[in-house]
């Protein structure tokens, strides 16, 4: 991992994801084996940052979509994602446009068409790039305790005694 | 917690256990409590109560196996966990830390289903070389010594109920299916020096009060607390030596510093679970034992099983809270017989098992197509949300089983493990049934929308050094101990000889109980 970020946004990223490596070896082992990629992206030039971190945006709210989620988190992962691994997302993005440009005359950002975009990220969801920004938001967003609330997640109990005593069983809509 | 004696390399009188888990961990606590002495060799590292937190990714990384190992085969793991073929805890009590306490005994049946349903093709079904009669006293003193609820061994009552009980509960009623609670390891009253459950959650990610149990902080410090058992954290075991009658003599292992270390051994147990213990006898092949040691039969890592599983998580109109409370706190036991008209042989638990957002993010659709809307939408849903997890006795097959990688080494310099893996079709089948089993129940209590995930990696690991009453047909004979090497036991779950339709731990205790009993009886003979 590139370590040229300053440590703060370094350990908001590791807050942000739960565990920094949990990414990568939850890549490698719970999702799948990441294979090597017929990356033809090497030789096209990298997109500008401001390209890449509009594009991740979109890309971002693809993969997990929820109207309640404010666009504030879904940056703050992917740009966390894109400073530290600036080679594998610029060029995944540069992949990405070309795929777009060639399936659909113009770059991912511009599809407009849900189920177009859809479609294109499906046959790159085996990539490398695809899964590492995939793994990222999974952590980001549903490892995320500042997020548990919106999803009527909990989390960590025991520093308030458990359920014991605290809506263990208050399930009034269902009745013998 | 400190060591309070420390034993000689040289000293060739000691009994040494590798692993420190449900096996392991009891057979050094019944030795110790009955005057054997024994070195315990732990490959992981200690862990304190306040090392566990209420986080599911967190513990994951921190308490999980994750040396290399490969998955291989036809099950779906090859694809979609390819680097995580088992689910069980690198650490001083092993896996214990990890089960969720679920103390189910296996059924008379299930130590007879050769006999029971003739040859099956595909499968290398045998009957066990004991009899439900023959551990039932042992599970009697399993429960007392575990805690567990709602038996007559303890006398305690069940826990609470919780919301997703309750829900669980009225749609066995309402379908006719049996409810039952769980019989469970974890305190519902203060016992034996551990607290009452609090209904934190996270029983997964090591208890964090110790009501449930685990050799951690139960058989371990009471085998160290006599000064006759000795434990080594961070001790990775690389082979065990024999001499020239093919008795073990000793064992190879990695000491906390990295350091070789070869310490001497009258007996050796082996309980280093399903894929570590064959693996490391596959690693003691030498020029008398050159298919590994123990292995005359040829039975060593194969019929690895897990259970037949899968989730089911039901989507209702209102909320149910399952991270309330205990993580399995009930069962729907209906199908647990043995009924062939149903079109499968053996039987399936369903069990009541909740999942935080982070794992169920993972598991809900596991795989590199697991993202989408229909993803997003159904975690959404998660306060709404039931869920089962199936388990469901796995059939024994030789081809599936633990080999050593040819090429790939581990960070010791040891072959890998590569575990191969397929579904029987009696597994498919069965797998079937309790989905639509579980869309039966959850229909009845309003859900409205269902989700059928696949299998988890196993937490539950059986078989690949069986027990059998001839030498040919397994690796070890009633006692667990091994036909070919008189002083060498496996006291894991790999002695099992079928899975039957329920947790293994329960029954991976009663025999580390009997098998210690009969260990220290030959010590103090000497006939061992």
């Amino acid at each position: 991992m590139n370590n040229k970020n300053s440590s703060i946004s370094r350990r908001k990223f590791l807050g942000s994801v739960g565990c920094g490596v949990a990414g990568t070896v939850v890549a490698t082992t719970m999702i799948g084996s990441v294979t090597a990629s017929e990356n033809k992206a090497s030789t096209i030039s990298m997109p500008d940052s401001g390209h890449i971190s509009q594009t991740m945006l979109k890309l971002a709210k693809d993969i997990y979509p929820h109207e309640m989620l404010e666009n504030k988190y879904y940056q703050k992962i992917v740009d966390n994602l894109a400073k530290q691994e600036k080679k594998l997302i610029g060029e995944g993005i540069a992949m990405l446009d070309q795929l777009s440009n060639e399936k659909l005359g113009q770059p991912f950002l511009n599809v407009g068409y849900e189920p177009d975009r859809i479609r294109i990220l499906r046959s790159i969801e085996d990539n490398p790039f695809f899964i590492k920004v995939r793994t990222a938001l999974m952590f980001g967003i549903y490892d995320n305790k500042d997020l548990f609330h919106l999803f009527g997640y909990q989390g960590s109990s025991w520093e308030k005694g458990g359920y014991k005593n605290r809506g263990l069983n208050e399930l009034d809509w269902l009745n013998d | 917690m400190t060591n309070t004696v420390k034993f000689d390399l040289d000293d060739d009188d000691l009994v040494v256990i590798i692993g420190s888990g449900a096996g392991g961990g009891t057979v050094a606590n019944e030795l110790a409590q009955k005057g054997v002495r024994s070195v315990v060799l732990e490959a992981g590292k200690r862990f304190t109560l306040e090392d566990f937190k209420n986080s599911e990714w967190e513990m994951f990384m921190k308490l999980s196996w994750l040396d290399k190992r490969i998955s291989a085969g036809g099950w779906h793991h090859a694809k979609n966990h390819s680097g995580l073929p088992a689910w069980i805890v690198k650490g001083v009590g092993g896996s214990s830390i990890h089960w969720a306490g679920v103390s189910l005994r296996f059924k008379p049946h299930e130590f007879k289903m050769k006999s029971t349903n003739g040859h099956i093709e595909g499968a290398n079904v045998a009957d066990w070389p004991i009899s439900y009669d023959d551990i039932a006293p042992y599970y009697e003193k399993a429960e007392d010594k575990m805690g567990v609820t709602g038996t007559k061994a303890t006398g305690m009552p069940d826990l609470p109920e919780s919301s997703h009980t309750k829900l669980h509960r009225i749609a066995a009623e309402r379908t006719g299916m049996t409810f039952a609670n769980a019989p469970m390891a974890i305190n519902s009253v203060a016992r034996d020096g551990r607290p009452a459950c609090q209904q934190i959650g996270f029983c997964m990610q090591g208890c964090r009060i110790g009501a449930k149990w685990s050799t951690m902080y139960t058989e371990l410090p009471r085998a160290e607390e006599t000064g006759l058992c000795e434990i080594r954290a961070n001790s990775m075991v690389q082979k065990i030596a024999h001499d020239a009658d093919g008795r073990a003599t000793g064992v190879h292992y990695t000491d906390e510093k990295g350091n070789k270390k070869f310490q001497k051994a009258r007996v050796v147990c082996v309980a280093g679970n399903s894929i570590e213990s064959p693996r490391l006898l596959l690693n003691s092949a030498s020029k008398k034992f050159p298919d590994g040691l123990a292995n005359s039969s040829g039975q060593v890592g194969r019929n690895y099983m897990g259970h037949v599983t899968g989730g089911v998580y039901g989507v209702f109109p209102k909320p149910v809270n399952m991270h309330r409370g205990t993580s399995v706190p009930s069962l729907i036991t209906s199908e647990q017989r043995n009924d062939p008209d149903r079109g499968f042989v053996a039987g399936y638990s369903l069990e009541v098992l909740a999942l935080g957002l982070g794992f169920l993010s993972a598991f809900l659709k596991p795989g590199s197509s697991g993202w989408g809307r229909e993803v997003s939408e159904a975690l959404e849903n998660y306060q709404n949300m039931a869920g089962v997890w199936i388990c469901g006795e796995d059939l024994p097959v030789e081809n599936n089983r633990i080999t050593l990688h040819p090429t790939e080494k581990d960070q010791h310099g040891l072959p890998v493990p590569v575990v191969t893996k397929t579904d029987h079709n009696n597994d498919l089948v069965m797998r079937n049934h309790a989905y639509a089993q579980m869309a039966k129940l959850y229909k009845s209590v309003g859900a409205t929308k269902l989700h059928n995930l696949p299998a988890y990696p196993s937490s539950h690991n059986m078989g690949t050094n069986r027990m059998s009453e001839k030498a040919s047909d397994g690796v070890v004979n009633k006692w667990g101990q091994s036909h070919d090497v008189p002083n060498l036991f496996i006291s894991d779950g790999s002695q099992f000889v079928t899975s039957g339709a329920v947790n293994p731990t329960l029954t991976i205790v009663a025999l580390a109980i009997r098998q210690a009993e009969h260990i220290a009886k030959l010590v103090k003979t000497n006939a061992l």
